[in-house]
C-alpha cells in the first residue's frame, strides 16, 4: 500500500502580489509620481469624476489615466478628449486588476515625467477589493441609485479605501437614499474613511474631493 | 469569478515546491479559506480539476478547510461570528466590530508520496 507524508506550506496565495505592490510603490516614490487606485460598481460615474478631477488639475498636475475594462475603448476615448495622457488596459475577462497587471499599463504608458495617474479599475465591488494594485491611495466611489446599505453588503472595498466619494447627490430627492445611514454604516467598516459628497453631472462637491486628492499627492511627491 | 486565477496561483506554487524538493506527485493540497473571503468553494474544486491537467498536480485532491468568521465587538469585547448573528454582537447588540478572522486564504498542506 502507498505511503504519504503531509508537508507543512502555510503560504498566503496573495504574498507575490503583496510583495508586489510595496516594490511597485518603491518605485512610484523614487519617480515622484503618486497613484490612484479608483473602484466602483458599473456605471456610478468612475469616468465623470475623472474628467472633473482633470478639470481641476489642468494647470497644477501632469496627469494620465489607466483606464482597465474587459473590453472595449468607451472611456479612454472619453479621456482623450482632455490633455490627460491616457491608455486601455483590457484584463482579457479578469474581473481586477493585479501590481503586474499595473506595472505593465504604467511601463507601457511612460510615466517618469507625470506627478498623478488615475488608475480607473475594473466596475466591480468585489473582486478589485481582494488585490493591491500597487497603487499609494484606494478611493471608490457610490452612487445615490445604489442605496445606502452597500458598506454593510460589500464590507472589503469599503475596508480598504482611504476615500468615498457619494456621487450623484443631485438625484438624492428621487431616491430613499439617507446619508447619515450610508455614514454610519461605511465608519463601520473603516473609521479613517474620508467621505465626500459629490456631483460630477452639476460641480457640487468636486472641490472638496480634488482639494483631498491634492494634499496626498503633495505629501507623496515631496 | 476568479476562482481560476486564484487556483493557477495555487498550481504554480505547488509546482514551484515540488520542482524545488524533487516531489513527482501530489496527492492532495489542503487550502486554508476563510468564510469572508469571496470565493464558492464548488467552483474552486471544478477549476482546480482543469488547472492541474498536465502537471505534477495532475490526479490530486483539493480539499479546502473552511476558517468561520469572527470578530471582536468593540463595547463589550466578545468574539462572535457576523454570519450567525446578521453582524450584531449576541452579549450587547452592538453592530460594531473589528474583523479577527475569515478573510484567510492559505496554502496550508500538501500530500505527497513517502519514498
Amino acid at each position: 500500500m502507498d505511503s504519504f507524508k503531509v508537508i507543512e506550506i502555510k503560504q498566503s496565495v496573495f504574498e507575490d502580489n503583496n510583495r508586489d505592490a510595496d516594490r511597485l510603490r518603491t518605485e512610484l516614490k523614487e519617480k515622484k509620481t503618486f497613484l490612484l487606485n479608483l473602484m466602483s460598481s458599473p456605471g456610478s460615474g468612475k469616468t465623470t469624476i475623472i474628467m472633473r478631477t482633470i478639470e481641476c488639475f489642468e494647470k497644477k498636475y501632469r496627469m494620465a489615466v489607466m483606464e482597465a475594462d474587459i473590453d472595449s475603448d468607451v472611456d479612454a476615448r472619453t479621456i482623450a478628449q482632455t490633455n490627460a495622457k491616457t491608455i486601455q488596459l483590457h484584463t482579457g475577462g479578469m474581473c481586477h486588476l493585479d501590481a503586474d497587471m499595473t506595472r505593465q499599463g504604467l511601463n507601457n504608458m511612460g510615466y517618469e515625467e507625470l506627478d498623478l495617474v488615475i488608475l480607473e479599475n475594473v466596475g466591480n465591488l468585489v473582486c478589485p477589493a481582494e488585490f493591491d494594485t500597487g497603487a499609494v491611495k484606494n478611493a471608490m466611489i457610490l452612487s445615490v441609485p445604489e442605496g445606502h446599505d452597500k458598506p454593510l453588503k460589500y464590507p472589503l472595498v469599503f475596508e480598504v479605501c482611504d476615500a468615498l466619494i457619494i456621487n450623484k447627490i443631485d438625484v438624492l430627492p428621487y431616491f430613499d437614499f439617507d446619508m447619515e445611514k450610508l455614514e454610519k454604516y461605511a465608519y463601520m467598516r473603516n473609521p479613517n474613511l474620508k467621505i465626500f459628497p459629490v456631483s460630477a453631472k452639476t460641480g457640487e462637491g468636486v472641490k472638496a474631493w480634488c482639494q483631498w486628492l491634492a494634499e496626498q499627492t503633495e505629501l507623496w511627491v515631496k | 469569478m476568479h476562482e481560476l486565477g486564484l487556483i493557477i496561483d495555487v498550481v504554480e506554487k505547488v509546482e514551484g515546491y515540488a520542482e524545488e524538493n524533487g516531489v513527482s506527485s501530489v496527492k492532495s493540497v489542503v487550502l486554508q479559506v476563510g468564510e469572508a473571503f469571496s470565493v464558492v468553494p464548488n467552483l474552486m474544486k471544478n477549476v482546480y480539476r482543469k488547472a492541474i491537467s498536465g502537471t505534477v498536480l495532475e490526479g490530486s485532491e483539493l480539499e479546502l478547510e473552511i476558517i468561520a468568521a469572527s470578530v471582536k465587538c468593540c463595547m463589550c469585547g466578545g468574539d462572535f461570528n457576523p454570519f450567525s448573528t446578521d453582524a450584531v454582537c449576541p452579549n450587547c447588540g452592538s453592530d460594531e466590530y473589528i474583523p479577527l478572522h475569515g478573510k484567510e486564504f492559505f496554502i496550508k498542506e500538501i500530500k505527497i508520496q513517502d519514498s
